[in-house]
């Protein structure tokens, strides 16, 4: 199956779980994109703030990590999942 | 943005485990009072870091939405510039000089994304997007907004001088009239206020036309509103393909859709295939318009990136300030007379514009983290 746009699959990747960090998300997707220049973690955070930014996911908390790093979970919201439904391939929202 | 916050907070947990190793700690119950006050100190930085950073992201977006006006009033300057240049210059007609620049500054700019794709290793994402429908929606926004405004917009500019300019900002007040129709969004008192006062900015310039020099002043208006009805249907279709997509890409499609339809639909029908050739063999027009997509291209990088940053309001009304500059760059380079008409309507719209796009509220309260 030709894989969607990435930050489409992301925005899919957050309809299937409680919610998820960019790390959580960049493990899920490692599979699918792992081999493309664009799969930068820099890229991840993109993807999230523009998601949020957009209102179709939201930020539930953040903490430091064990690194010392500045760590955010998001969640997705009614609006995500609406725009899922509504604009991906069934194909892709089925499974 | 992010190396630094790691740096801020490495600092933090160092000082903290300097003060845990090196301080002599007599007593447990010492040590544990310091541990729960190392906690409440911890959660304290993560929440000033986050906030630092929710400042940074805010203030940045504001910032690529002011360039995304500044360029995009460079654009219009550096396009009207090139048309004065032969072969553009004396072409009979009134169409085939903008269509033909357009053409060529759309296919460019198209191109400069292209090859910021490819540098970032995105270029696999345009076939992706294209096949879905957020990615169609914007190839149709693509059409609204290139050939049918974008086109309007400098056959506005080349009959009416820089007044088209103002004129062509109305696009937030068409595109409020049109979410109501199709997307069923409300039009509060705040936006038909600002609707109301755009009118009038509008009526201004219009209705004085300014003396000697400017030939087909009231039809170059139209042609400036047709853009700005072009501009709010674009923004209406774009709404529902940009949040899926990477900004990137979607106005790399943007661009190269506009591209192509100007150069395989437009330029066959207004009989401009002449003037193509012939523009694409002249280096120094060619060059002046290559300058022209680099600002069209940074442009709207810069816009979608404001929009994704501070939101689509805010970001919509720092790009309008292109009027403004775009009024003073005419000023300055192709020597358009500024008339207080023009500069009274262009401020008037200007405002107006800005109240249709956002509560002025927002720009002063901070964000939520």
């Amino acid at each position: 199956m030709p894989l969607l746009p990435i930050r489409s699959r992301v925005l899919l990747f957050m309809s299937t779980v409680q919610q998820a960090n960019i790390d959580d998300a960049m493990d899920a997707l490692k599979s699918e994109y792992g081999g493309e220049r664009q799969f930068t973690r820099a890229n991840f955070l993109d993807h999230m703030l523009s998601l949020q930014a957009n209102g179709l996911i939201d930020e539930v908390h953040y903490k430091l990590d064990a690194n010392g790093e500045l760590c955010m979970y998001y969640a997705i919201n009614d609006e995500g999942i609406r725009t899922i439904n509504k604009y991906l391939p069934k194909k892709w929202t089925q499974n | 943005m992010i190396q630094e916050v790691q740096q801020e907070v490495r600092l933090v947990t160092g000082a903290m485990a300097a003060l845990l190793y090196n301080e002599d700690t007599s007593t447990k119950t010492n040590l544990l009072n310091r541990g729960v006050w190392m906690m409440k100190e911890a959660v304290a930085s993560a929440g000033m870091l986050k906030q630092k950073m929710n400042n940074r992201f805010r203030r940045n977006g504001i910032a690529y939405g002011l360039i995304s006006g500044l360029t995009f009033g460079l654009y219009s300057t550096v396009v009207a510039l090139a048309m004065m240049k032969d072969p553009f210059l004396g072409v009979v007609g009134a169409f085939a000089a903008p269509i033909v620049a357009s053409a060529i500054n759309d296919a460019l700019a198209a191109i400069w994304l292209l090859i910021w794709n490819i540098k970032n290793g995105k270029i696999k994402e345009i076939g992706r997007s294209l096949v879905t429908i957020p990615g169609l929606m914007v190839a149709i926004a693509a059409v609204f907004g290139g050939p049918i405004a974008n086109g309007a917009y400098l056959v506005g500019i080349d009959m009416a001088g820089a007044a088209a300019i103002p004129i062509s900002a109305l696009c937030p007040m068409f595109g409020a009239i049109f979410a109501r129709m199709f997307l069923k969004q409300k039009i509060d008192k705040r936006v038909a206020l600002g609707m109301f006062i755009c009118v009038i900015g509008a009526a201004l310039i219009s209705y004085v036309k300014p003396e000697g020099g400017v030939d087909n002043f009231t039809l170059g208006i139209i042609f400036a509103l047709v853009a700005a009805l072009g501009w709010g249907l674009e923004g209406v279709f774009a709404t529902f393909g940009m949040s899926m997509l990477d900004s990137n890409i979607a106005i790399t499609i943007r661009e190269g859709v506009s591209g192509i339809v100007y150069i395989a639909v437009l330029i066959p029908i207004f009989g401009a295939t002449d003037l193509f050739a012939s523009a694409l063999g002249s280096v120094s027009p060619m060059l002046i318009i290559a300058a022209a997509a680099l600002f069209t291209a940074i442009s709207f990088l810069t816009w979608y990136m404001a929009n994704n940053m501070v939101g689509v309001a805010v970001g919509m009304s720092l790009n309008i300030t292109y009027v403004l500059w775009g009024v003073v760059f005419a000023a300055i380079f192709l020597g358009n007379a500024l008339t207080p008409t023009i500069i009274a309507g262009a401020i008037i719209i200007t405002l107006g514009a800005l109240l249709v796009s956002m509560n002025p509220m927002d720009f002063f309260k901070k964000k939520e983290a």
